[in-house]
């Protein structure tokens, strides 16, 4: 009986987005409240899943579902530590971002097509989350690629066509270069390696020289089809352009699932495929690291450029989230921590700036920094939302920024990569740079002009309650997650189980 | 060794059937001709066949290859009428085609020569029934070298 | 069982003639369900029992009938069957439009699937011919159906090329006889030797086929005929019939041929096959990707897909046991799926030309809203034939690519890859276009039966992409495998 239910349990959980994506596909366009009481149950059925399988993770069983879906190849979805960071991560922030998304949304055409591919690619991000080797990955990968396409030009303007376009281009095309990879993976050491195991298949560096030379090239070949998605540069050019698309779009998908699940690839491909000892011992650690310090280095370069307000986000997205392939390449544990824990911090915290984006956009019309001045008075918890996810980005105590920058810091003194130190003092100084003229701006400075396009009146709440009480929300998680750290269920905690896991199999 | 029994004869007379059949075919533009062109060059094909049934056991005839040929004549004649039916559709429906064109063109033309003089409508209806024949003609041609009726 | 499979659809093809139109809806229904149950029950048998033969009528080989069902049969069996199904029930309401053409198009439509089952159950090369000329003629015969003088012309074309290709077909198979004295394919490959008369043979009997199969450079067909058919007809055309003549060709070179395919003519000849395919891959693709009418759109991704299947003889001729059998899993499963996927997306496409009146791809804007559940089947049948996950042309890429690795022939694999690529570039032509808000003309409503049968079938080829390992098993349980594995 239980080895049954366990069984179900990885497909259950991706299944409920899935089946929810189909029936709101087929509701009818008028059936708002059907639609929302679906859409919020799915994700609550989720979370709660979520939550039963950390459970269950934490007595030492592993829920998975395994068959043979080609000759010798297993579809294989498998809760483990890592999945569940990545899971759980996606089914909070999925909770938060679907009651702002109804908000949002309230009144504009086509919202079955676009909740029906929202579902969908939360779908594929659990299915992510939980694949178990790089095949069932693989799948799930493009399938988000394939889901994200309608919400990047769900507005059907011609500068979200030209968004989704580039963003096929990119996508696509880093999808061919991953199909290339696992492939030849599959094929030069077979399926049993391609399975995601603690401390990874690889254990020490062989004999031949001419395995390791193929390891090594199927290493930056992984990196270069995951590292689209990772908006690692110079292949992040979709990231700032796909900012047309609704704010939610641009808060979960760009924030959370895809630039996140590009990062949780490159996770898995270096602790779970490799192995961290053996890609040390391969010497692919080093040029990646150095990959991800520019990426971080000039992403914050250019979010210092931009003068609307998602593109500044959208670049400091890419800069952030290559701390967590910064941390992946510190060899040692803590370096692991700090990079694994980022994963969730930088989520929360930046699905929180872009909710707030989105709600300075929808309640005044503004989209550009300069239009922000004296926004703090009118809309106060908005921008104390925006305050704490700037801070937390920047990396000020005690948000759960800080945590990640303390642990990635003392994980490269560890390594003995100082350098490393370096990149994050200069980023995190860009990082000031960049957000806290926005915050003066916000706070100090008088309203100059009337607002843009003032759309909802300020009533008893600066804004629509549906938009505000999200941001709130992961407002508090990314204070709680930083004055928490030490707690039993803190991200911090995890991550380090997974870290120690992952250093003594 | 060659040697110039009967069944070499059918052979040799079916390949050249073919050979120049299969010339026919490629190098006609008419449907008509290409079907038979095709017709012969399953007679072709036939002999080759019915030679072999000679050969095969000394005096008894091998009955495979005639019931193949049997066979094969009877698809071939199905063919033949289906291929007929189809032309004969196919060239009515040019007509037709050609003529709506024709009538347009020349009610155009009548409109403009009502304007200018009167006396070249006449003139243009006697065009209309000439090139009539010329389309029915080249209805019957094949549509792949026939710029007018190819689609792409 | 095998001989219901070819009386059935006989009959029906007959009571679709005779009975009043009024009672035609209810028959055909009846038929089809007799028709999908008498395949299952065939695969049923197969997968438990193995291989059967059947003399039709007990006249013995070589004059009689020989059938024989093995699990490559019986697989494409169903593959007609259900496909058949769909399409019929698409039919019925799409055809309501069409009050003339539908007098013909049952009749067509069981002859056609009686062709079909007469082919795959075919034992030796005669029978196979038969097969083949019926299957044109009745093809021929639906492309025809509209009567208007793009069609006729483009059925012209048709006919010509498969009877062309019939009588090359016709011509090889009657120097093998004088030569070997036997029609059976097993016979036979116990019996040929690598001489200039069986490869003249079999020269002969692959041009024709694939003059059938329109691969690049003899697909100048295929587009006009898909394209300017009508839905339900092009959907058959594209997942079944062209299927017909490959089938038969990878019988000759794979069972047949088995023996002496490694000889180098043969081997050279199997690679020059892939760089056919690897032309109707490119070429294809490149003018879907060019084509105005969205329905020539999906004719031409037919062209490129077909090319796929040609990779089959260079990944399995010459190459490891290993090799071979991934290619021949691939292939027959990029068959089944694309057969699938093609029908529901020509399906989706005619309902949404029949929607908006006329066929531009340029015109299909303000689609996402108004017929979204046909949108959505196109989605679904693209993602299979684009190779990309979950989807059983994703599986069968999968394959092709392992086979390709296997066997160390590298050009394959990048032009399997590129391949995906380019097949991208044109079906998001169309997905841009439809989101696009501002639509241009007027739209007529459609019965939702035509929406749920295209998304029926399309969702068929995105789970093969999860359950590929249920025809897989039953490919392998019997019959050939192509190899000689």
């Amino acid at each position: 009986m239980m080895p049954e239910f366990t069984f179900w349990l990885p497909v259950v959980v991706v299944g409920t987005s899935l089946l929810a994506a189909l029936i709101i596909f087929a509701l009818p366009e008028a059936q708002q409240r059907t639609r929302s009481v679906l859409n919020i149950g799915a994700a609550v059925v989720k979370l709660a899943i979520v939550a039963y399988m950390v459970q269950l993770i934490m007595a030492g069983d592993i829920a998975e579902t395994r068959f043979e879906i080609v000759p010798g190849i297993d579809f294989l979805l498998r809760a483990d530590a890592l999945s569940m960071l990545f899971a759980g991560l996606s089914s909070v922030l999925w909770l938060f971002t679907t009651l702002y998304a109804i908000g949002y949304l309230e009144g504009s055409p086509h919202r079955s097509r676009f909740f029906g591919f929202f579902s969908l690619c939360v779908a594929s991000t659990m299915g992510i989350a939980l694949a178990g080797n790089l095949f069932t990955f693989l799948i799930f990968f493009e399938m988000l690629t394939l889901s994200t396409y309608p919400l990047v030009v769900h507005r059907g303007t011609e500068a979200s066509l030209k968004a989704g376009r580039t963003y096929l281009r990119y996508t696509l095309s880093g999808g061919a270069v991953l199909l290339t990879a696992v492939a030849l993976f599959y094929g030069l050491f077979g399926a049993e390696a391609a399975e995601f195991t603690e401390a990874g298949g690889f254990q020490t560096l062989g004999e031949g020289s001419e395995v390791s030379l193929w390891l090594t090239i199927l290493f930056f070949m992984f990196i270069a089809g995951l590292g689209v998605k990772a908006a690692l540069v110079p292949l992040h050019g979709w990231l700032p352009v796909a900012m047309v698309a609704p704010a939610p779009v641009s808060a979960l998908l760009h924030a959370v699932a895809v630039v996140k699940a590009g990062a949780f690839g490159i996770v898995r491909v270096v602790y779970n495929v490799y192995g961290i000892e053996f890609a040390w011992q391969l010497g692919v650690l080093l040029p990646l690291a150095i990959l991800a310090a520019i990426t971080i280095l000039w992403g914050s370069l250019q979010a210092l450029r931009q003068i609307e307000l998602k593109k500044r986000l959208a670049y400091s997205t890419v800069s952030q989230v290559s701390y967590i392939v910064l941390g992946v390449c510190l060899f040692g544990p803590i370096g692991t921590i700090g990079g694994l824990v980022h994963l969730l911090h930088q989520g929360i915290m930046k699905v929180t700036l872009f909710f707030c984006a989105g709600n300075y956009a929808e309640t005044l019309g503004i989209h550009r920094i300069d239009e922000l001045d004296g926004t703090g008075k009118r809309m106060p918890l908005t921008s104390i939302a925006f305050t704490i996810g700037a801070f937390g980005m920047i990396g000020v105590p005690p948000t759960a920024g800080f945590i990640s920058k303390w642990y990635l810091a003392s994980g490269a003194f560890a390594a003995g990569m100082n350098w490393a130190v370096l990149v994050l003092i200069i980023s995190s100084m860009l990082n000031a740079a960049y957000f806290l003229p926005i915050l003066y701006r916000l706070w100090f400075k008088p309203q100059k002009q009337p607002w843009p396009d003032e759309q909802i009146a300020a009533a008893r709440f600066e804004t629509h309650g549906l938009l505000l009480w999200p941001v709130v929300a992961t407002a508090v998680f990314s204070i709680a997650a930083g004055l928490f750290a030490a707690h039993a269920f803190s991200p911090l905690t995890w991550a380090t189980l997974i870290s120690v896991r992952e250093y003594l199999p | 060794m060659i040697s110039f029994s009967v069944d070499f004869w059918y052979a040799g007379i079916g390949a050249a059937l073919i050979a120049l059949s299969l010339l026919a075919f490629l190098l006609s533009k008419r449907l008509l001709k290409k079907l038979l062109a095709f017709n012969i060059m399953g007679s072709g094909v036939f002999l080759m066949m019915v030679g072999m049934a000679q050969t095969q056991n000394d005096g008894a005839a091998d009955a495979v290859p005639q019931a193949l040929v049997l066979t094969g004549i009877v698809v071939a004649v199905s063919a033949t009428a289906l291929a007929l039916v189809v032309i004969r559709r196919f060239a009515l429906a040019s007509v037709v085609a050609a003529l709506a064109a024709e009538n347009k063109a020349a009610e155009n033309d009548a409109a403009e020569n009502d304007a200018a003089e009167k006396n070249g409508a006449e003139r243009t209806g006697s065009d209309t029934a000439v090139s009539d024949t010329t389309v029915t003609d080249t209805a019957l041609t094949d549509p792949n070298l026939n710029k007018n009726g190819d689609p792409q | 069982m095998m001989p219901l499979l070819l009386i059935i659809p006989l009959a029906w093809a007959i009571l679709c003639i005779l009975l009043p139109q009024r009672w035609l809806s209810l028959t055909i229904r009846a038929g089809l369900l007799l028709q999908v149950g008498a395949a299952l029950l065939l695969t049923a048998d197969v997968y438990v029992n193995g291989p059967i033969e059947y003399a039709l009528g007990d006249w013995q080989a070589p004059l009689g009938i020989a059938l024989i069902a093995d699990g490559v049969s019986v697989t494409l069996i169903s593959l007609s069957a259900v496909v058949a199904l769909f399409v019929a029930f698409y039919a019925q309401s799409y055809l309501q439009r069409y009050e003339h053409e539908q007098t013909y198009f049952w009749p067509l439509f069981w002859f056609l699937l009686a062709s079909l089952n007469g082919i795959w159950l075919a034992g030796d090369l005669f029978n196979l011919y038969v097969g083949l000329e019926l299957l044109g003629l009745a093809a021929v015969g639906m492309v025809t159906l509209t009567g208007e003088k793009p069609a006729l012309h483009a059925a012209l074309r048709y006919l010509y090329a498969a009877l062309l290709g019939s009588l090359a077909y016709l011509a090889g198979v009657a120097i093998l006889y004088g030569a070997y004295g036997t029609l059976a394919i097993p016979q036979l490959g116990e019996l040929l030797d690598a001489n200039i008369t069986t490869f003249v043979a079999i020269g002969l009997i692959s041009i024709g086929l694939l003059l059938k199969t329109a691969i690049f450079p003899f697909h100048y067909w295929l587009p006009p005929a898909h394209g300017g058919a009508l839905a339900p007809v092009s959907a058959l055309l594209s997942a079944l019939v062209v299927k017909a003549s490959f089938y038969i060709l990878a019988r000759v070179w794979l069972d047949m041929a088995s023996e002496i395919n490694s000889h180098v003519v043969l081997y050279s000849a199997a690679q020059g096959l892939g760089v056919l395919g690897a032309g109707a891959i490119l070429w294809g693709s490149w003018q879907a990707y060019k084509a105005a009418q969205v329905k020539m759109l999906v004719a031409y991704s037919t062209v490129a897909q077909l090319g796929y299947l040609m990779l089959l003889f260079p990944l399995a001729i010459g190459t490891t046991a290993v090799a071979a059998g991934l290619a021949w899993q691939g292939a027959m499963l990029h068959l089944l799926a694309h057969g699938f996927a093609k029908a529901a997306m020509f399906m989706s496409v005619g309902t949404l030309v029949l929607a908006i009146g006329h066929g531009k791809v340029n015109d299909l804007a303000g689609v996402s809203h108004r017929i979204p559940i046909s949108l959505f089947a196109f989605g679904l049948s693209a993602v299979s034939i684009m190779g990309l996950p979950p989807s059983g042309g994703f599986n069968a890429k999968w394959l092709l690519l392992q086979s390709a690795m296997a066997s160390q022939q590298w050009w394959w694999f990048i032009l399997l890859v590129v391949g995906g690529l380019l097949t991208a570039a044109y079906v998001f032509r169309v997905f841009r276009i439809s989101f696009v808000e501002k639509a241009t003309h007027e739209f007529s409503s459609t019965s939702s039966t035509l929406d749920f049968t295209a998304l029926a079938l399309a969702a068929i080829a995105i789970a093969m992409g999860f359950f590929s390992q249920w025809p897989l098993s039953l490919l392998q349980s019997s019959g050939f495998q192509g190899g000689g594995l």
